[in-house]
């Protein structure tokens, strides 16, 4: 149940790293940064006494915004965009600290009694007084951060509430995707991914398209973000630390399951390889070390999973399938990471 | 596949019957981490706990990821372990949010309080209880001031994404307006930004305090070496650091900090509630005074009689003397 909820919070991050990297074709890296920003400002907003749905909402929107930023520096400034996406999570590492107040803001779960002393109040001494005769200070006292327990939207009980609430997000989610991809707009943005230069025909910028594309993929990225801060109950300056290729490897774990299919499939297959991803690297924790496998191997497993498969896929067109061939084509092309 | 995996389910399920499980997570790989936990481990099995014989110690590391710590805490909760230890704040509040029963040990957390794992120290309602880093910050202000009566302003190398280090250096700047120091960060979220960051303003300081940052710690030897060369003094909270090129060190050790913890979670397994148990920093009996004199030669200080007196580890022509 856990591996379910967390799974699927970590597929609704990957959806957005399905919006940049396959349906707008753009490797965006922002990710990372943008993850964090939703995190940071969720929780920022929990313990300011706002609802947590709004907390989400807001998450969701700067998380919009990051996009919109890295689209901007990538389009109008002609920088690459791997290059754009790492200036802004680099940015946003900054800023996150900002939002938080510090490097790790909780959501408040108890009403602190007193702030925590210095370690000579605490213990009265430390041996060394005799030393400083002349410089004998007395340092002020602290005062703690919060004074009212934030509700949290997650109650933590494994009793399927928080499930129930988080499938709720993440189909509204889906919808509203499906919804505005089938539109006008929404087409136009497709056909830019698959053929950056033949949307010129319909009259639309393409500058428009990609900026559109990045922001609606850190929109989702930074919602779930937001989602996994009050889930985890805490905000932190690393949360987002290798959001991107974990995102990558739920996009291609959801591909070899559910195939490269319509649509609506489409973006549900990154949400399906969240779960999946997750539930592997959980029991690779839980029982990999019977065969030697450490927790710290697990990047480097990540990394040769994501380009066994992408290989793997480039080798077999050569045995003459022609639908494979004409699969693994695309998928190459969308790929140069 | 699925048969292996109801196979393995069943006999973590019969282990987890016949046997406590002691849950212990970490949030990232580092020798003082490391030492925290090797020190809860050795005191579960001075106390009779071993692992494979009486207990399970299942120990889960989450390599720097806070969704991995997420995801090891609700998995010992999902397999109903009897003890979970936190080691470093985001670990210790992954495994808080996760249980409201199951009672938690959290450790190295320098400030339990902004983190919202307790609500104060000493005995708290609920299952969380722990021990805290927290450093004597005033006294190592004061000992640097006593030795180097020179020093105007001293520079705080911290990273400002460790939120131990953020209390620390709260701490360190109202010790510095007291002893009318002037305080100035030097900040680095890497040891590359850090050493870089040190560089560049090595300039403007007379000394250098250390708190018990990780990435300071990762960094020493490079920062030692700078300091070195510009003949500045390090004055630093953990022994360990201190010991790569400090003048003075006074703190403990991480493997007591660990013990402590150890002893916490073997009150809990021998069936101390956690409301029973407070939540401490170390005793005053724990802190070591470390000298180099060594350093002292090589940067042109007179380390005082009186410090030297009182000082437990003396390095003195390379050799480390205990007294």
């Amino acid at each position: 149940m856990a591996i379910l909820e967390q799974g699927l919070i970590i597929g609704l991050m990957a959806l957005g790293v399905y919006i940049s990297f396959r349906i707008v074709d753009l490797p965006d890296l922002t990710t990372d940064g943008s993850f964090a920003l939703g995190a940071a400002v969720a929780v920022r907003a929990v313990v300011s006494g706002l609802p947590a749905w709004i907390a989400i909402a807001l998450a969701a929107g700067t998380g919009a915004l990051a996009g919109s930023i890295t689209g901007t520096i990538h389009r109008k400034l002609k920088i690459n965009v791997l290059l754009a996406g790492i200036l802004v999570m680099t940015m946003l590492y900054s800023v996150n600290l900002r939002v938080m107040g510090g490097p790790n803001l909780p959501v408040p779960r108890v009403v602190p009694e007193r702030a925590t002393q210095s370690f000579e109040e605490m213990s009265g001494s430390t041996g060394l007084e005799s030393l400083f005769g002349e410089i004998d200070i007395d340092t002020e006292k602290r005062e703690s951060r919060t004074t009212v327990v934030a509700k949290n939207i997650f109650n933590n009980d494994l009793d399927g509430s928080d499930l129930m609430l988080i499938i709720l997000v993440i189909s509204a989610v889906i919808v509203v995707l499906s919804v505005a991809l089938k539109s006008d707009p929404g087409m136009t943005l497709r056909a830019f991914g698959s053929n950056p230069s033949g949307v010129v025909s319909f009259g639309i910028s393409q500058n428009v398209l990609a900026i559109a594309g990045l922001t609606i993929a850190n929109c989702v990225i930074g919602l779930s973000g937001g989602l996994f801060a009050l889930y985890s109950g805490f905000s932190d300056a690393t949360i987002g630390q290798g959001m991107v290729v974990t995102g990558l490897a739920s996009v291609i774990m959801g591909e070899i399951l559910l195939g490269r299919v319509k649509l609506f499939y489409g973006l549900l297959s990154p949400i399906v390889g969240g779960v999946i991803y997750q539930a592997l690297l959980s029991l690779a924790m839980r029982y990999g070390y019977r065969i030697g496998f450490l927790a710290s191997d697990m990047k480097l497993l990540t990394a040769v999973f994501i380009i066994t498969v992408i290989g793997l896929r480039q080798l077999s067109s050569s045995g003459g399938k022609r639908k494979m061939k004409q699969e693994v084509k695309r998928l190459w092309s969308n790929s140069k990471i | 596949m699925k048969r292996v995996l109801v196979c393995l389910v069943l006999c973590v399920g019969v282990l987890g019957l016949s046997m406590q499980t002691v849950g212990i997570t970490a949030i990232v790989e580092h020798p003082a981490l490391d030492a925290v936990r090797d020190g809860v481990i050795d005191v579960l099995e001075e106390n009779g706990f071993k692992h494979g014989e009486n207990i399970v110690i299942d120990f889960q590391n989450a390599q720097g990821s806070v969704s991995t710590a997420v995801t090891i805490a609700k998995q010992f909760v999902s397999t109903n372990v009897a003890v979970m230890v936190g080691i470093a704040t985001p670990s210790a509040q992954a495994l808080v949010n996760a249980s409201k029963t199951i009672p938690i040990v959290f450790s190295a957390v320098t400030d339990p309080v902004s983190a919202s794992l307790v609500p104060a120290f000493g005995k708290n309602p609920g299952n969380v209880v722990g021990i805290s880093d927290m450093t004597p910050v005033k006294t190592q202000l004061q000992l640097l001031t006593l030795t180097l009566p020179d020093v105007e302003t001293v520079g705080i190398i911290y990273n400002s994404g460790e939120a131990n280090s953020v209390t620390i250096r709260e701490f360190a700047k109202e010790a510095c307006d007291a002893l009318g120091l002037k305080l100035i960060d030097i900040t680095g979220s890497t040891t590359v930004e850090m050493v870089a960051s040190l560089n560049a303003q090595i300039k403007d300081v007379d000394a250098i305090y250390i708190g018990t940052d990780n990435t300071a710690a990762s960094s020493i030897e490079s920062i030692s070496k700078v300091a070195l060369r510009e003949k500045i003094a390090i004055v630093a909270a953990d022994i360990d650091i201190a010991r790569s090129g400090g003048l003075i060190g006074f703190g403990f050790n991480y493997y007591q900090v660990g013990r402590a913890t150890g002893e916490l979670v073997v009150e809990i397994l021998k069936g101390t509630p956690p409301s029973e148990l407070e939540t401490k920093i170390l005793g005053q009996d724990s802190l070591i005074l470390f000298v180099n004199t060594d350093i002292a030669d090589e940067i042109g200080v007179e380390i005082p009689q009186s410090v030297l007196d009182l000082a437990n580890l003396i390095v003195t022509d390379g050799v480390e003397t205990e007294r």
